[in-house]
């Protein structure tokens, strides 16, 4: 089944969520906890699964795994997402000291596999995991300064490092997809900062290679205004495309092919972060009556959703995103 | 010598960073250039020229990074040959709020804040806002410029407002702020003087504060 069939098996709306740390909250774990610890991971699972009911499954989001593994030094507060303090690789010299990490044995790949195997045995949706992209991950590892520097500098380094990530991306993603994912999502937000002539050179060629390897439903997200590379984006062999809140779907939808399934993208700042329920369902409302007739849309937030995003408001959007067409059809615009 | 100051604009648009510095000792031993003129209309009418092609998109990040890195590599050698006098706009304090490590948005602005003229103290990325707002009234800095690429980091901007207002100061700083996850609601919200999603936007926004106030 592929996705675009998946999300139109039924007569009502799709929802895939996009969470911040809300499942911490819930469950008062802190956030090494979970990662660290199998069970821990497949609690909150359920726990995300029965307070948010959607169509997907999902594991803490962990876009700090290459990083980490890596050796970097990493921020890491107990409830909210690590992050990364430094950027070691800023030219080809620094690159040679690093092996490209094997997702069975580095770090904590081979626990992270664990759980997402245990969640995709465990739970009857289709998993669906965020990966951090080849060029977002150069960007975590030379700086984001240093890395656009070198695009002009020292285009050599920039070549290969992006081969190095696109390696150690390729490495866990087949890794991830054999444990079960069904949905794999290449996030690149660092890859907005690339004009339509480098996001093909630099991201486009590089992702293909992870997508090639791929047995499951493949897509890509990207972070702010990406009317210039879009086209691109929709170039990669992709069952999905993911866009920032930012962007008008209404004046995008027909540029996406009816075979990409279009994601999003529900303000998850200022709609569902500081909205009240009631707007919450008229602007989903809203939202899916503009996309009612295209059959390759699926709603979801336009990024992760604020940590402290109240649980009715979440419920509201979710529950309001799956309503059913004679329902949805039925409401005056 | 206009054409020598024609070059050293050149320089700094074409990204020739290892001819920089030859450029800059030629003029300084010129008898009919002064510092002040090198500087400004060498070396600033160049990085002004390199953002215009940002604005206009023949430019892109890597290239304003390069033609940035050009002009502080000349003006690293012009300092050597005594002080630039050049009158400063005002000082901007500028820092990634505690728990944010993302770089680029900060580094771009400071990049067009400087060329358009202001001082910019760059705490750089995960500081706390007691330390941004210490160092910020200590520099007497009329504007402080806060920065998140996270949603879950940007509440550090609202404590750093809430505490500013708190201390009732007189010529209180104005409290500006971007980054991926904020909007004009949000900076509504919290009390900040401003909001800018780009760039370019930041600077006029500077120069609209300095200028008329909130």
């Amino acid at each position: 089944m592929t996705l675009l069939e998946y999300i139109n098996s039924e007569k009502r709306g799709f929802f895939l969520p996009d969470m911040g740390t809300n499942g911490l909250f819930l469950t008062r774990y802190k956030a090494y906890e979970v990662y660290e610890n199998p069970q821990k991971q497949l609690q909150l699972a359920k726990v995300m699964d029965e307070t948010f009911p959607s169509d997907f499954i999902y594991s803490f989001c962990d876009g700090i795994i290459f990083c980490e593994t890596l050796g970097l030094e990493i921020l890491k507060p107990e409830d909210d997402f690590p992050s990364v303090l430094n950027h070691p690789m800023v030219d080809s010299e620094a690159l040679k000291k690093y092996e490209i990490p094997d997702p069975y044995t580095s770090g904590r790949m081979p626990v992270n596999l664990e759980s997402l195997s245990l969640i995709a045995k465990n739970i009857d949706k289709p998993l669906y995991v965020s990966i951090q992209g080849p060029f977002t991950l150069a960007v975590q590892l030379a700086g984001a300064t240093q890395l656009l520097r070198s695009i002009i500098t020292n285009p050599e380094f920039v070549e290969k490092l992006l081969a190095f990530t696109t390696e150690t991306v390729r490495r866990y993603s087949v890794a991830v997809n054999k444990a079960g994912a069904k949905y794999i999502s290449i996030s690149e937000p660092g890859a907005v900062t690339l004009n339509p002539e480098r996001f093909n050179k630099y991201v486009v060629q590089n992702v293909e290679k992870i997508y090639g390897d791929l047995t499951c439903w493949k897509g890509m997200h990207i972070c702010g205004d990406t009317s210039e590379i879009l086209d691109n984006m929709l170039s990669c062999s992709l069952d999905a495309v993911s866009l920032d809140q930012i962007m008008d779907y209404e004046k995008i939808k027909d540029r996406i092919p009816k075979e990409i399934v279009l994601i999003g993208n529900l303000d998850p700042i200022d709609l569902l972060g500081n909205g009240k329920p009631e707007d919450i369902k008229k602007e989903t409302v809203k939202l899916m009556k503009a996309m009612r007739e295209n059959d390759n849309y699926l709603c979801a937030f336009g990024c992760n959703c604020l940590n402290d995003t109240p649980v009715e408001n979440l419920q509201m959007a979710i529950k309001t995103g799956r309503m059913s067409y004679e329902e949805l059809d039925g409401i005056k615009s | 010598m206009k054409g020598l100051l024609k070059q050293i604009s050149d320089c700094i648009v074409h990204m020739e960073e290892d001819q920089i510095e030859n450029l800059i000792i030629k003029a300084v031993n010129s008898d009919e250039l002064d510092i002040e003129n090198i500087y400004k209309s060498g070396l600033n009418d160049g990085m002004n020229r390199a953002l215009e092609l940002f604005e206009n998109k023949k430019y892109h990040l890597p290239e304003v990074i390069v033609c940035a890195d050009t002009l502080n590599k000349g003006l690293e050698v012009l300092k050597t040959y005594g002080k630039i006098n050049q009158k400063s706009k005002g000082k901007i304090v500028f820092a990634v709020v505690k728990g944010d490590t993302h770089e680029i948005g900060k580094n771009i602005v400071k990049i067009m804040l400087e060329a358009g003229g202001y001082e910019v103290i760059d705490l750089g990325v995960n500081r706390e806002h007691k330390d941004i707002l210490d160092i910020a009234l200590k520099e007497k800095a009329p504007v402080i410029a806060l920065s998140s690429m996270m949603t879950t980091t940007r509440p550090q901007m609202k404590k750093l407002i809430e505490v500013l207002d708190d201390m009732k100061i007189e010529k209180r700083p104005y409290v500006i702020i971007g980054g991926g996850c904020i909007t004009q609601n949000y900076a509504t919200q919290i009390g900040a003087d401003g909001y800018s999603e780009n760039a370019p936007k930041a600077v006029k926004l500077v120069e609209r504060l300095m200028r008329e106030g909130k």
